[in-house]
């Protein structure tokens, strides 16, 4: 009963999930027991080590192309890591600049910003990442920039907003009557108070970066193969749902997993940093 | 008291969703359903919910109908397919894969057609001529022909009887020379060879000759590949380009009553005088994805589908016939960086700017002390090649041999192809030479690739958005024995070719042929490309370039076959595209609810639809 | 209050103005933009139509003038032609997407009906095993990825357990319930599970509020406080997620329509991306701009009838 309240106050399993992740991702090439990209057609299809037909060779069994799904679930991971990472501190680290600058000097950039953002958030996401695959090609760098413009918006909307209060405080204020330089007064007095948002923004948006990546591996348009990554691995095994259900199953489910952990530890961060912020 | 309320009030919370839920299911299981194909099902649908199972099973779908065909067409039969492709009117505006729907449908006729046997047969029209100078076609028009009354648009009125005017107009409406707006699949293919198509008399019609095209008349004239059906003038003074989008009216055994893009073609059968079907109703539906069709499938949802071919065997297993449309040769297009430098028709120059000859695979024939000349000969003698061609060609041969063929096909095709050795003529076919055939062999492709003094490299391969698994696999296994890596690029394939502006590829592209055409076919691309300056893949070879040339204008099937032996061999010399397998191309069907004997059959591979010829079905 | 709203109108188009001008940009973002025009053959393109294409797209003249003819067309309803079906994109479009249109409103009116009172129930049996249940059903909603769960559901209720069908829209007139059930849950699940969450904190702060504590300390029934007093202020916050909801739907159905083989404007758009049919895609990611702008106006009406204590920054 002790342990239940001790782990109500911690989101352990989700930390657990995320650490997981986290050393699959560095660690994975190590912890891979087969090559997740050199395809052996013979071994096309062997179901898990526990059905019939399995082998404890292939514990979750193997995909179209012969290659064992738990060595490209473990592959999968990195790359998953890499893109989320990335595209979540692009976006956020772009969102936040722009956010401080427009809250803090207002005027003709904030006007211009804030058009740009307001027509960006009206456009489709996935169709925009669609176009803009379509025009400049499939590729990590692509798929990183068009997943870093999913969390951007959100960022400069919420750091602009902060700012614009954080700006009329009496601190900031004092600053510049001292004579501090306008650098010095974002990244000194206003930033740290709007660091904390950021944080729990970004962590929440890593779910949707998650599923986005998901969803356009599945529809073909992430990175090129044979890498593997989750979406991908689901996406093209889907037509042997009915003869090889494990292909698509277990991806579906790291997926599942990671972005419900990422859910829970933003969740959790934002009850401990502001519990007054509990809108979403 | 109170605590009642509350229990009261926090029922009432939960039952909304719970009740609209069930309502929802209720609505969902009781609603009627047209597409399965039992009639009876629908009163016992409306009843529970758990009446759906018993009616979207196959065994209820196969109940018996009404005695079938003296008393006329009857019954209904669902396919799912693919696409069902763009409702386009007017013959000339039939995008690329438009005319595979058109007369696959069997609602178009052609002016003749390509039957089981390998044979040109009458079809519209009931006999024809080849000028003995080679200077025109004369068909003769069967008369009594009736347009459609009841498709859709048009529907109600009578169009009369195709006659030579409605020939004329289609063959002028496609053909590029007569039409500059054509942008049907064939317009190029018929403008080096055919001019105007004049009318003679009612039932007589004369197509010109420019060139002569050993093809004709199997290949444009008849649904062997792509071609055109015969559509009304009438309908087209009428309603216009744009009009005929909406209306459609043919000649074929079956009228269509709807076609709408992205959902569903609606055909209906009517009297015809090749046969008239057995099936009245036949409902073509799109689905994209293949797990949806298979689960549509099983479900008796629908009675027709096509899949890859590892899941034919779940089909079978769920009580589906396979029938065999073609089988396509897989390749690989290891020579699209082009080399040709003059048309071979006109003579002109040629632009190549994207030839890159830095690439280890591909030869080049421009290089200090490299003869041309012997890109000409069928089999060069080798010590006249240059080490700037013939190097390459050693990697190349490599590449080929690293492959182990019977293992893909075990593996990927569930042993349901074989291995293939030339991409123009099948293993199966007479003209085939066992010489072609290259075998696995991964020490002796180690070997060639240093004596070609070519270390490990990266090769990039186009991959559109298809299913990459071949591309995988073959990558893998060159990974694996010669250490060369792979670069996927994806997207679509004008983003990596755009046309003959920049008329060079530097990446492998995977690709099929038809395998069962005769040798004597001048493969590959069609005419229209070829005439326009050489292109795709093995058309930018120039000894194949001639062939392919003189192909077209031999008369006599004998030298035909003997040259295209010939590139056979050239081919083994220079492996320009080292051939994967020869894989069946399946549609399969419901066993227990139709039988489909065929009387006429169309060749075509890579269409969407296999589902032709829908005359030769009958409901059991 | 007009002038608020006339404003929000102003700004509303200027954003849709620069939405075009994005679209534009990518366009012309590789440079000649007829290579993304060309259809997926892309073999055998005459010089006389690569020409011709050249002068219908303006490109003689200077990029800015070249966005105005695009911008003048479209503002006249002229969307262009669309490359793969040869047909006006607007004409394509307003085909398919009623049958888009059905789906998301049969999904949004699923995700509230369901999202709403579970919301609500979790918030008054806050901490109960319901209560974690239903959270549960939400996070998972929100985690699982929708292209999965729809295969999953089409594996069991469709090739399994034979059900229901498998995909496509279906015969039956205006809508096929049978047909819609299957995409409208796959599509519903995350949107009711951010009504189920969102409805369940707004509860939850306004029963902590001393409002409603005053009344209830004053003894006004359990019922009337939850009604009267506190469903009607905690649904404002999901009303704007509703707004939210629709939004993302938008972006649920190009999956969910492409794994069901539901013929709308969503797999319109894949197939368009696979036919580098840009007029096509544009025209959908207009009209898509277009429709959400509406909402977005429709919703700040709704609120100022709801809440006058509601202002405008």
């Amino acid at each position: 009963m002790r342990m239940f309240f001790i782990m109500r106050r911690y989101p352990i399993i989700p930390m657990m999930v995320i650490g997981l992740l986290i050393i699959t991702a560095i660690f994975g090439t190590w912890m891979e027991p087969h090559d997740p990209i050199r395809a052996d057609v013979l071994s096309r299809h062997i179901p898990p080590f526990w059905m019939e037909g399995g082998d404890t060779k292939f514990i979750l069994g193997t995909d179209a192309l012969g290659r064992d799904v738990l060595s490209r679930i473990i592959g999968g991971a990195s790359v998953t890591l890499l893109v989320v990472t990335a595209s979540v501190t692009t976006g956020v680290v772009v969102g936040t600049g722009l956010g401080l600058v427009t809250g803090y000097f207002g005027g003709l950039v904030d006007d211009v910003v804030m058009r740009v953002v307001d027509a960006w958030g009206i456009l489709p996401q996935l169709l925009i990442i669609i176009i803009i695959v379509l025009t400049f090609g499939q590729g990590l760098f692509v798929l990183i920039g068009v997943l870093a413009m999913l969390s951007w918006t959100g960022a400069v909307r919420l750091v602009r907003a902060e700012t614009l209060s954080l700006r009329s405080r009496d601190y900031v204020l004092l600053a510049q009557i001292a004579g501090a330089s306008n650098t010095r007064i974002i990244f000194r007095h206003i930033l740290p108070g709007v660091i904390n948002m950021v944080i729990v923004t970004a962590t929440l948006g890593t779910g949707t970066i998650i599923l986005t990546e998901a969803s356009l591996s599945f529809l073909g348009a992430g990175i090129p193969p044979p890498d593997p990554t989750w979406g991908k691995m689901v996406g093209d095994e889907r037509m042997y749902v009915g003869a090889a259900w494990w292909t698509s199953f277990f991806p579906g489910i790291a997926i599942a997993m990671v972005v419900m952990s990422g859910n829970f530890l933003g969740d959790w961060m934002r009850d401990r940093f502001d519990p007054t912020l509990r809108q979403l | 008291m109170s605590k009642l309320r509350i229990f009261r009030n926090r029922n009432l919370l939960i039952l909304v969703p719970i009740i609209s839920s069930l309502l929802l299911v209720v609505l969902a299981c009781g609603g009627d359903d047209a597409d399965t194909a039992a009639e009876s099902s629908d009163a016992a649908a409306a009843a529970k919910p758990t009446a759906t199972t018993a009616a979207a099973k196959p065994a209820k779908a196969a109940e018996p109908k009404a005695p079938a065909a003296s008393d006329g067409p009857s019954g209904t039969l669902t396919a799912a397919l693919k696409t069902v492709g763009t409702p386009i009117g007017t013959p000339g505006l039939c995008v690329p894969g438009c005319a595979n729907e058109k007369y696959f449908y069997s609602a178009f006729d052609t002016i003749l057609q390509w039957h089981v046997d390998g044979k040109v047969v009458p079809a519209v029209a009931e006999s024809w001529e080849l000028a003995s100078d080679l200077s025109s076609f004369t068909w003769h028009i069967r008369p009594g022909i009736p347009f459609h009354t009841g498709g859709a648009g048009g529907g109600g009125k009578d169009w009369g009887e195709v006659t030579a005017e409605d020939v004329a107009f289609s063959f002028d409406q496609v053909n590029s020379n007569t039409n500059p707006e054509s942008v049907h699949d064939v317009a190029g293919d018929m403008s080096c060879c055919y001019g105007p198509t004049t009318v003679i008399d009612t039932y007589t019609a004369e197509t010109e000759i420019i060139a002569y095209d050993s093809r004709a008349p199997g290949w444009l004239m008849t649904n062997l590949r792509d071609s055109f059906g015969i559509s009304s003038k009438k309908v087209y003074d009428e309603f216009g380009s744009d009009g005929m989008r909406e209306v459609f009216v043919g000649s074929g055994p079956y009228q269509i009553l709807e076609w709408t893009q992205g959902d569903r073609v609606v055909l209906e059968a009517v009297d015809h005088y090749r046969k008239t079907p057995d099936v009245k109703t036949v409902t073509l539906l799109e689905v994209p994805e293949e797990a949806s069709r298979i689960a549509m499938f099983k479900a008796g949802e629908a009675h027709i589908t096509h899949t890859s071919l590892p899941n034919v065997s779940v089909l079978e297993d769920a009580g589906g016939v396979k029938r065999l449309l073609e089988v396509s040769i897989r390749h690989i297009g290891m020579n699209p960086n082009f080399l040709e430098k003059i048309n071979p028709k006109t003579g002109e120059k040629l632009d190549n700017p994207g030839f890159d000859p830095s690439f280890p695979w591909v030869s080049d024939p421009f290089a200090d002390g490299c003869n041309w000349d012997v890109l000409l000969e069928v089999v060069p003698d080798e010590a006249d090649v240059c080490d700037e061609m013939n190097n390459p060609r050693k990697v190349r041969r490599a590449m080929s041999m690293a492959i182990d063929r019977d293992a893909l096909v075990e593996g990927l095709l569930n042993g349901l192809g074989k291995p293939g050795c030339n991409w123009a003529i099948s293993v199966d076919n007479a003209a085939h030479k066992d010489e072609w055939c290259m075998k696995h062999d991964p020490d002796g492709a180690r070997a060639l690739m240093e004596e070609a003094g070519q270390g490990p490299f990266t090769i990039g391969i186009w991959v559109g958005n298809e299913p990459q698994e071949i591309h995988q696999a073959v990558s893998s296994m060159w990974e694996q024995e010669l250490g060369i890596t792979t670069e996927y690029h994806t997207g679509p394939f004008s983003v990596w070719q755009p046309t003959f502006v920049d008329r060079s590829f530097q990446h492998l592209v995977f690709d099929g042929e038809q395998g069962g055409m005769p040798a004597h076919y001048a493969k590959g691309r069609e005419a229209q490309a070829w005439f326009a300056g050489g292109i795709m893949w093995s058309g930018g070879i120039p000894f194949y370039q001639r062939i392919y040339g003189n192909m077209l204008g031999e008369s006599d099937e004998g030298k035909r076959t003997a040259m295209a032996i010939e590139f056979g061999d050239h081919e083994e010399f220079w492996d320009w595209d080292p051939t994967l397998w020869e894989e069946p191309i399946y549609t399969v069907y419901t066993g227990s609810y139709m039988d489909w004997e065929l009387e006429s059959t169309s060749m075509h591979t890579q269409s969407s639809n296999f589902i032709y010829p829908l005359e030769d079905i009958t409901l059991k | 209050m007009a002038k608020v709203i006339l404003r929000r109108i102003v700004l509303g188009f200027i954003a849709l103005f620069v939405a075009m001008l994005i679209l534009f940009s990518l366009s012309r973002a590789t440079g000649d933009p007829r290579y993304i025009f060309i259809g997926p053959e892309g073999i055998g393109i005459d010089p006389e139509v690569w020409d011709l294409m050249g002068e219908k797209l303006h490109l003689d003249k200077p990029v800015p003038v070249q966005f105005a003819y695009w911008v003048s067309d479209m503002v006249r309803g002229d969307f262009g032609e669309s490359i793969a079906l040869q047909r006006p994109v607007l004409q394509v479009i307003k085909d398919r997407l009623p049958n888009t249109l059905k789906l998301a409103v049969a999904s949004w009116i699923l995700g509230t009906i369901i999202g709403v009172p579970l919301g609500v129930f979790s918030a008054t049996n806050r901490g109960k095993f319901l209560d974690y249940l239903f959270r549960g059903f939400a996070l998972l909603g929100q985690s699982l990825p929708i292209f999965w769960v729809g295969i999953v559901l089409i594996f069991f209720f469709a090739a399994q357990l034979q059900w229901l069908p498998a995909g496509t829209k279906g015969e039956g007139g205006f809508i096929s319930f049978k047909h819609l059930l299957l995409p409208a849950i796959t599509l519903a699940w995350y949107p009711a599970a951010s009504y189920l969450r969102i409805t369940r904190t707004a509860m939850l702060e306004v029963l902590d509020t001393e409002y409603v504590k005053l009344a209830r300390a004053k003894g006004v029934g359990m019922y009337t406080v939850w009604w009267k007093h506190a469903f009607r202020n905690a649904i404002i916050p999901p009303l704007t997620l509703s707004v939210f909801v629709l939004f993302g739907l938008v972006n649920g159905t190009v999956i969910v329509e492409t794994v069901f083989a539901w013929p709308g404007i969503g797999r319109l758009a894949i197939e368009a991306l696979w036919a580098t049919d840009f007029p096509l895609l544009a025209g959908i990611t207009i009209i898509f701009g277009a429709l959400y702008l509406l909402m977005i106006l429709m919703l700040d009406l709704v609120y100022a009838f709801l809440d006058p204590r509601i202002k405008y920054s």
